[in-house]
């Protein structure tokens, strides 16, 4: 083998390498990102303990409310109606200021949309699109902002297990 | 062999940045790898006495150093078996790769296996696998070596991302 076709064989090793160490650089970025997003979000309690009669139902109720301003909010509607059918004992809302048209729902999912400016008003939620957990009475029992679309699934399922181990811990 | 001996040079030389950065810290080490220090100070001289001559195996091609090269395979593989076994223990802690934190994980159990595997290769081929005659091969082989000797230090810290515990 020539020196200069062993030199071109050492390159594209190289640049494997180099391209390995981009992708766990880029994943761990990613990770990084997401913690920070967490920090940054402060811990809100406003509503928290306050029972809001709008929310009250059977069952615990998982409230997504958008606002038409929020960059994100339409990309969010899809997946978390998706998330209905994965906790069939609790109770899906979207919530949202005003009427934002039609939105792509997802077959089989009932997930009741709301528009209620003066709701949305009352809960003074500092963040869009953000989450609401309230219990059947209508109590608010946490809030959180949305990460990212692709993050909701463990958002919510962590919402709810929190509630579920606060709850078995008496709190 | 300038492709084998560009990867066993490299991995000379990880060995010697290796023992003089555990020679200089070895309490790390001796975390990292649940030994005391005087092991770890051991350890760090054992790197560096198989290092340096494997190295100059591989740029002189002297026949008598081929225990070198075998030594340098069978410290990494010696190393890509403690950390497969501490990986399978969950073990999320400081691998003990070099002074960056780097977390047990693939990355560096895999850039171990590969440097005991070449070096095993290179200790059956020597003198074969040192570095050819002329200014440029061997001019190739250095630079190619220091190179790939930079991106495999980084590698596991890249992959693997930093160590979360303790051992």
């Amino acid at each position: 083998m020539s020196v200069l076709t062993a030199a071109v064989v050492l390159a594209w090793g190289c640049l494997a390498l180099l391209a390995l160490a981009m992708a766990g650089m880029l994943r761990q970025l990613r990770e990084l990102q997401a913690d920070v997003a967490q920090l940054s979000a402060p811990a809100w309690h406003g509503s928290t303990g306050r029972r809001v009669a709008g929310l009250a139902g059977k069952g615990p109720l998982m409230l997504l409310v958008l606002d038409p301003g929020c960059s994100f909010c339409a990309t969010v509607h899809e997946p978390f109606t998706r998330l209905a059918g994965e906790h069939p004992g609790t109770r899906f809302e979207v919530l949202s200021p005003h009427d934002q048209g039609a939105r792509t729902g997802v077959p089989g999912h009932d997930v009741r949309s709301r528009v209620d400016q003066e709701l949305v008003t009352d809960l003074d939620l500092p963040w869009a699109p953000a989450l609401l957990l309230a219990d059947t009475e209508g109590t608010v029992l946490t809030a959180q902002p949305v990460v990212s679309p692709t993050r909701l699934p463990e958002q919510v399922a962590g919402m709810l297990d929190a509630q579920v181990h606060a709850r078995g811990a008496g709190v | 062999m300038i492709l084998l001996g560009v990867p066993v040079l490299a991995g000379a030389l990880l060995l010697v940045v290796a023992g003089l950065e555990h020679l200089r810290d070895p309490v790390a080490l001796s975390r990292a790898a649940g030994i005391s220090t005087l092991t770890a100070r051991g350890i760090a001289l054992v790197e560096l006495l198989i290092g340096a001559p494997s190295a100059v195996a591989v740029l002189v091609g002297m026949p008598e150093l081929r225990w070198a090269l075998a030594a340098q395979g069978l410290i990494y593989l010696a190393f890509a078996v403690h950390l497969l076994l501490r990986r399978r223990r969950g073990d999320q802690s400081d691998c003990g790769c070099n002074r960056m934190g780097t977390r047990v994980g693939p990355g560096g159990i895999a850039r171990a296996w590969l440097l005991a595997i070449l070096s095993f290769a290179a200790a059956a081929l020597h003198p074969a696998a040192a570095a050819p005659a002329g200014v440029g091969p061997v001019a190739l082989v250095v630079v190619g070596s220091a190179v790939l000797a930079t991106l495999l230090y980084a590698l596991p810290a890249a992959v693997d991302g930093r160590a979360t515990g303790t051992t």
